[in-house]
């Protein structure tokens, strides 16, 4: 159990570091390349208002006409994607690790904000395979993979909440956690759930040709 | 399957997608998708086929989702899932069977209106996506047989309806002799060179829409505008090349707009009411030629009008008292954000404006655009169909006139008015200011 535990905490640790930054580096290195040899046209109509403009728009709840539609999905979506980044970066347990080895750290969640998080964001997955699963559009569009990326989610949130409440069991829920998490940030390069960076690039393109070119809101 | 269903697939035969699917081999079919996906694709695509995270928001945007009772494979993803989705993954197994598929689906169901864009967390672009789809049976050579007809007669007479240089020219003749019995000193002046603006129009103008030229004329005359007509290749600026997927011809069409605006050495093009016609000369066409933005400036028809209005070039004797409502065209709206100048322009000259729900960048599109009116009778039952969401649309406003400033947009609206039994009429903006502005009865003006 201890040698596990060492090798989720260093080799694999790294390994899943080294998967999601290079991963991640060298498809935006890419898609720049790319883009720069096959569609360069593409640089010259970018417009920073624009973007900004419609990124403003798209990245408050409610700000954009479809999240003013979708009033349940928007409120899951926000609760899920905000407790998703602040939970591994903020939790204390997170940066006390961080800390212990690299002697840097910041701020940190405290009382039941963690728990409240978690709870969310295992909430907003059920809630997103319950949609996948009902809505005939959206099983129609669905692959096994899509199926499978919520449930890569709740492995690690579930497990952490888990560990972090000294539950029965928890030495395998906290050596779960790690490797459940290592392998959500490991699979984020090879999976839909690139789109945490690629969706930037798309939305970048998309507002500046609707701002600049075309004159009109995308939002 | 029900009835509805297995009638609207008995009309689905259309000639010119079968005739060449007997001929395709797979390596063909093969070599061409690969040819397009390396040479004339690139991260874009990728990038967006990476990007969807298949969570269907943008199912609600599209009317023939919304019109076909939900069924998901009318969805803008679900279009995808059926074409690109299939060759991406399986290029070694698709078959003739699949492309005939994928070019049903995006030439007759989607109307590239990008209304879905709007509705997507990361701006994914479907209308693309089926354009490259559409590109993919261009080059197999499997289009439907009326749009190809169409991109036929770009091809030979860089017009869309095989209009001859003697047509087009006596066309403007007769409309000037028209008009001169309500404005005596009225000229449609052709190939005037230098003048402020070249005015130009689509095929369907000439062919049996003439008098909107007449209109035109009445109000250039009155605005005292200095303008032409180009009598050679140029003067159609449409393009249904761009639609089924020939950017050959597209290219050589915007370019022909372009070269007949530089030789009569006018300072800007103006162009009638057409949404897909702007979209190749001003956003489409120009970029296939490598041109960031138009070489020479190209304002749509609506931007002319407003223009007129707040210079006060020309003035509302009486406004329009049915009560009105407007329909957005999607490529001045969606693609050019001419809305608010349109409503302007309705305000000035209507008494009784009622906006649609929903409206402006939101509105639905007429299920004509996008070359899928011009796909022609096989296909009709299904537009209609598609259209349930705009005829009920329409219908809820409860106006007795509707207003669109583009030629598929009002064919396609006419048609659902007909077939929906909705008792309204349509209108171009240019009825309804010919209607209401002053017009002094000898007016001249600087088109002499």
């Amino acid at each position: 159990m201890h040698n596990l535990y060492i090798l989720a905490t260093g080799p694999l640790l790294y390994l899943s570091f080294a998967l999601f930054f290079g991963g991640m580096f060298i498809q935006i290195l890419f898609l720049v390349i790319e883009t720069y040899r096959k569609e360069r046209f593409m640089f010259s109509f970018l417009s920073l208002s624009s973007v900004l403009m419609s990124v403003a728009h798209w990245l408050f709840p409610f700000g954009s006409t479809v999240m003013r539609r979708e009033k349940t999905l928007t409120l899951m979506g926000f609760g899920f994607h905000i407790g998703l980044f602040i939970l591994p970066v903020f939790l204390f347990d997170h940066v006390l690790l961080i800390y212990e080895s690299w002697g840097v750290y910041w701020l940190t969640l405290s009382g039941m904000v963690p728990d409240v998080l978690s709870v969310f964001v295992l909430s907003a997955c059920v809630y997103f395979l319950f949609r996948r699963s009902t809505k005939p559009e959206i099983r129609y569009i669905s692959t096994p993979i899509d199926y499978l990326i919520p449930l890569l989610v709740i492995f690690p949130v579930a497990t952490g909440l888990w560990a972090s409440h000294r539950l029965p069991g928890y030495p395998i829920a906290h050596i779960t956690h790690i490797l459940s998490g290592e392998l959500l940030l490991s699979a984020i390069p090879f999976t839909r759930l690139s789109h945490m960076v690629l969706g930037f690039f798309t939305r970048v393109y998309t507002s500046s040709e609707f701002g600049r070119t075309r004159a009109a809101h995308d939002w | 399957m029900n009835q509805q269903a297995q009638i609207t697939d008995k009309y689905e035969l259309d000639r010119g997608i079968e005739n060449h699917l007997e001929h395709l081999k797979p390596e063909t079919i093969r070599a061409e998708i690969d040819a397009v996906f390396r040479s004339e694709t690139g991260s874009r695509l990728k990038a967006y086929m990476k990007t969807c995270v298949h969570c269907g928001l943008c199912s609600d945007a599209c009317h023939f989702f919304l019109s076909f009772d939900r069924d998901p494979r009318y969805s803008p993803a679900g279009k995808i899932r059926q074409t690109l989705w299939e060759f991406m993954k399986n290029i070694r197994h698709i078959t003739a069977d699949h492309i005939r598929k994928a070019a049903i689906i995006a030439y007759t169901e989607c109307n590239l209106c990008r209304r879905c864009v709007l509705y997507c967390p990361f701006g994914i672009d479907t209308a693309y996506m089926m354009g490259v789809v559409r590109r993919i049976c261009h080059r197999l050579g499997v289009t439907p047989l009326y749009l190809q007809d169409t991109a036929h007669s770009h091809s030979a007479f860089m017009n869309q309806m095989w209009v001859k240089e003697d047509e087009w020219i006596d066309t403007i003749h007769w409309q000037e002799d028209d008009a001169r019995d309500e404005m005596p000193g009225l000229r449609i002046p052709l190939e005037k060179q230098g003048a402020d603006i070249m005015y130009s129009v689509i095929a369907p103008e000439p062919r049996f829409q003439a008098d909107l030229i007449y209109k035109a004329a009445i109000l250039m005359t009155v605005a005292g505008v200095n303008w032409t007509l180009p009598a050679t290749p140029g003067w159609d600026n449409s393009d249904m090349a761009m639609y089924s997927g020939d950017d050959e011809i597209m290219g050589r069409i915007t370019r022909t707009h372009f070269e007949a605006a530089e030789r009569l050495n006018v300072k800007k093009i103006v162009m009638g009411e057409c949404g897909h016609a702007f979209r190749s000369v001003y956003d489409t066409g120009n970029r296939w030629l490598g041109w960031t933005f138009p070489p020479i400036p190209v304002i749509h028809a609506i931007e002319f009008y407003y223009d007129l209005l707040v210079s006060g070039k020309i003035t509302i004797r009486e406004k329009f008292k049915d009560p009105v409502t407007f329909h957005d065209p999607c490529n001045i709206v969606r693609g050019r954000g001419l809305h608010e100048k349109a409503r302007y322009i309705i305000h000035m000259a209507c008494e009784n404006f009622i906006e649609m729900t929903p409206n402006r960048e939101h509105n639905f599109c007429c299920g004509a655009g996008g070359g899928v009116i011009n796909c022609g009778p096989p296909f009709k039952n299904k537009r209609m169909q598609a259209s349930r969401v705009k005829a009920d649309q329409i219908r809820k406003t409860g106006a007795k006139v509707v207003i669109t400033p583009c030629h598929n947009c009002h064919s396609g609206i006419d048609d659902i008015l007909h077939h929906y039994k909705i008792p309204m009429t349509i209108k171009f903006m240019v009825d309804i200011l010919t209607l209401t502005m002053n017009k002094p009865v000898n007016g001249t003006g600087d088109g002499l």
